[in-house]
């Protein structure tokens, strides 16, 4: 493909004695929303982990816009990729805002002040993640969504070719996460970025992802588009469950329906 | 734990570059231009906006240029009053003049302006200076600490490197080395910042150093559990020194009673330096705040950064710990109180810790001087008020109202 900007290339990676990932090989586009999708335990977020830097596999290699991301300072990597992980506990109490405006930090020289784009693409972020009336508060005192919209709105912030999306909405009320995925979505079609996410909620991956990879034991099990990938074969092979796979013709997207209780084994 | 402490050697040697000349330069050029900017006009705003200087003023003890004098104001303010009280009070006038004769280097024109000059620039002023130099590294060696272990209970103390220190510092003592100029501190921090390291290994999972987040809870409990081995280490050459015991136990209670010019001037210039490396680094603290990895991906290179500012903010706790023997309570209390006016943002957070944590030690060693009838040893008496106050922002913490 041509417009690839994230390449894997048999990237292996173990924690303690267990190999969670095994050789896996991924292509990552502009234009296009990948979703990464599998079991519990999988290595998704490793997987994920690896791909924004923040962990060193221990075989295979990275590369953005074809240069290895282990000869990018984390400095040009942050000014191409930015992260919006889960939530986690945070002690110390920064403003709203100010986490938010760390996203510019990348783009701000050591020395220098923020410019007046680094402030209106800040304000336009938390205008999009729904935190303008936020801004002045703790963040150690927001709740954990709002925390989390915080996240996204400082990757949004950050401004970057390439958006990974760590089960970013995972902890988001329906509306918010619809209204966020629907940016992400937009900025991609639009403005021709590349958007990664990690999903544990197939149907919305369905609404706003185009390009579907499976995880299973360490593998990539089956990788393609929605329409070629999104079958109850996959799904009974990767989750061990038993669905069927609709066409919502209202939203044009494949949408599944579980069975209760029918698991295999 | 060799192969951990060389791994990251490693790491940190590969990843210092020989940098054009030109760059450098130009590195320079910006500091310096970035330090005056922050000394005149206070902290660049990067991270905050209009609303965020309104509440900045409605919290208003640092801010710009005016707070930050006031600061400086305070301290000279309080070296001012130290240097008057003690055995023989003198007025501000006589402080005056005795400081001036110090600095021309004349001598008082009468026998009392003279027995000034040399009460405060030969007696007391070594001891004020050191003093204020070991709380002011104390403290923002401590607030570093803070920031990057994400643990506002973290400090010198608590992480084992201030024992770590007195152990090294021991041992030079123990084996008579104390008259060599520098032995006692290059052991004092050989000590401190290798116990560092086996602590933070000890900590970290999977026996990645410095590269996954390290919960802080394991790191304060190998803390404790190194900062006991140590001291079991401690008692055990106290027993052997004999006749040097006396040294060793005066020495580990921290004083600053034989503080001398020299002592001030390694001190003052140890915590500078730490200090300016703390303030380039500002913004790359306040992102590592926010926990290792998100800071990565901020473009923070975290695994030198962090190695950099903790072996700069061990250097620093373990010179203090080195000429004045062992405070506690400094490095991990002020911090904590100022955050509660500044915030969070390292870029006031770190100058106003510098000067109240120089305030508060000059306070507790003037006291220990000039007020109570006996001296009690200044770790002995920051122990006394520092534990309590540390039980109480413990408790708070544990409720979840933890700053």
């Amino acid at each position: 493909m041509t417009d690839s900007v994230l390449h894997m290339d048999g990237i292996s990676f173990k924690r303690g004695r267990r190999e969670v990932l095994k050789g896996i090989d991924a292509r990552f586009e502009r234009g296009v929303f990948h979703a990464i999708l599998g079991p519990n335990g999988v290595g998704k977020s490793t997987l994920v982990e690896i791909l924004a830097g923040q962990l060193e596999p221990d075989a295979g290699t990275i590369s953005l816009s074809g240069t290895p991301v282990r000869k990018l300072s984390a400095r040009k990597v942050a000014r191409q990729v930015a992260v919006v992980s889960q939530s986690h506990d945070v002690r110390f109490a920064f403003s709203v805002r100010d986490v938010v405006m760390m996203g510019r930090h990348p783009h701000i020289d050591r020395f220098g002040s923020p410019s007046e784009n680094d402030f209106r693409l800040a304000e336009e972020a938390m205008a999009v993640a729904d935190i303008h009336h936020l801004a002045d508060r703790p963040v150690t005192e927001v709740s954990g969504g709002e925390r989390q919209r915080t996240l996204f709105a400082r990757a949004l912030a950050q401004d970057t070719p390439v958006l990974i999306l760590d089960e970013a909405t995972s902890n988001l009320d329906m509306k918010h996460t619809l209204s966020l995925l629907s940016v992400v979505r937009e900025k991609v079609k639009r403005e021709n970025r590349c958007a990664v996410g990690v999903f544990q909620d197939i149907n919305t991956a369905a609404l706003f992802c185009d390009h579907f990879i499976f995880l299973k034991e360490g593998h990539v099990a089956v990788s393609g588009s929605v329409e070629e990938t999104l079958t109850p074969e996959t799904l009974r092979e990767v989750f061990g469950v038993r669905a069927r796979v609709m066409h919502d013709e209202t939203t044009r997207s494949r949408q599944v329906l579980f069975n209760a209780g029918g698991f295999h084994d | 734990m060799k192969n951990r402490v060389r791994l990251v050697l490693g790491k940190f040697r590969a990843q210092i570059k020989i940098k054009p000349a030109f760059k450098v330069a130009h590195l320079a050029a910006g500091g310096i231009e970035f330090f005056t900017r922050t000394l005149m006009e206070g902290p660049p705003m990067t991270i905050a906006t209009e609303s965020m200087r309104k509440q900045r003023s409605s919290l208003a003890l640092v801010k710009g240029p005016g707070g930050l004098l006031c600061l400086f104001a305070l301290l000279f303010g309080a070296v001012l009053l130290s240097a008057r009280m003690g055995f023989v009070e003198f007025s501000f006038g006589e402080v005056l003049s005795a400081l001036w004769h110090g600095v021309t280097g004349s001598e008082g024109q009468t026998t009392a302006a003279e027995t000034a000059r040399v009460m405060v620039w030969e007696v007391r002023l070594p001891r004020i200076l050191t003093a204020a130099a070991a709380g002011a590294g104390l403290a923002v060696a401590g607030a570093v600490y803070q920031n990057i272990l994400l643990n506002p209970l973290a400090d010198p103390y608590t992480l084992g490197v201030s024992s770590g220190a007195a152990f090294g510092a021991a041992v030079a003592l123990l084996f008579g080395m104390g008259k060599a100029v520098l032995s006692v501190p290059l052991f004092a921090f050989g000590g401190g910042i290798l116990t560092l390291f086996i602590v933070i290994a000890m900590a970290s999972p999977s026996g990645r150093l410095l590269r996954c987040g390290i919960d802080s809870s394991n790191l304060i409990l190998s803390g404790i559990m190194v900062s006991a081995i140590l001291s079991a280490g401690l008692s055990f050459m106290k027993y052997l020194a004999d006749e040097q015991v006396s040294v060793i136990i005066f020495w580990l209670m921290g004083s600053f009673a034989a503080a001398t010019w020299r002592d001030a001037a390694i001190l003052s210039g140890v915590t500078t330096a730490g200090f300016l490396l703390f303030l380039f680094y500002a913004r790359d603290l306040n992102l590592l705040a926010l926990g290792e990895k998100s800071a990565r991906s901020l473009g923070v290179d975290t695994s030198k950064t962090v190695f950099i500012l903790l072996v700069a903010a061990s250097l620093v706790a373990a010179v203090c710990v080195a000429v004045s023997g062992i405070i506690g309570f400094v490095g991990l209390l002020v911090p904590h109180m100022v955050r509660f006016v500044t915030g969070p943002d390292s870029r006031k957070l770190l100058p106003a810790t510098l000067v109240i944590g120089a305030v508060l030690l000059l306070f507790a060693d003037t006291v220990t001087r000039a007020v109570l009838p006996y001296e009690v040893p200044i770790g002995v008496l920051t122990a006394l008020i520092g534990g309590p106050v540390f039980c109480v922002i413990f408790r708070k913490s544990r409720m979840g109202g933890g700053a």
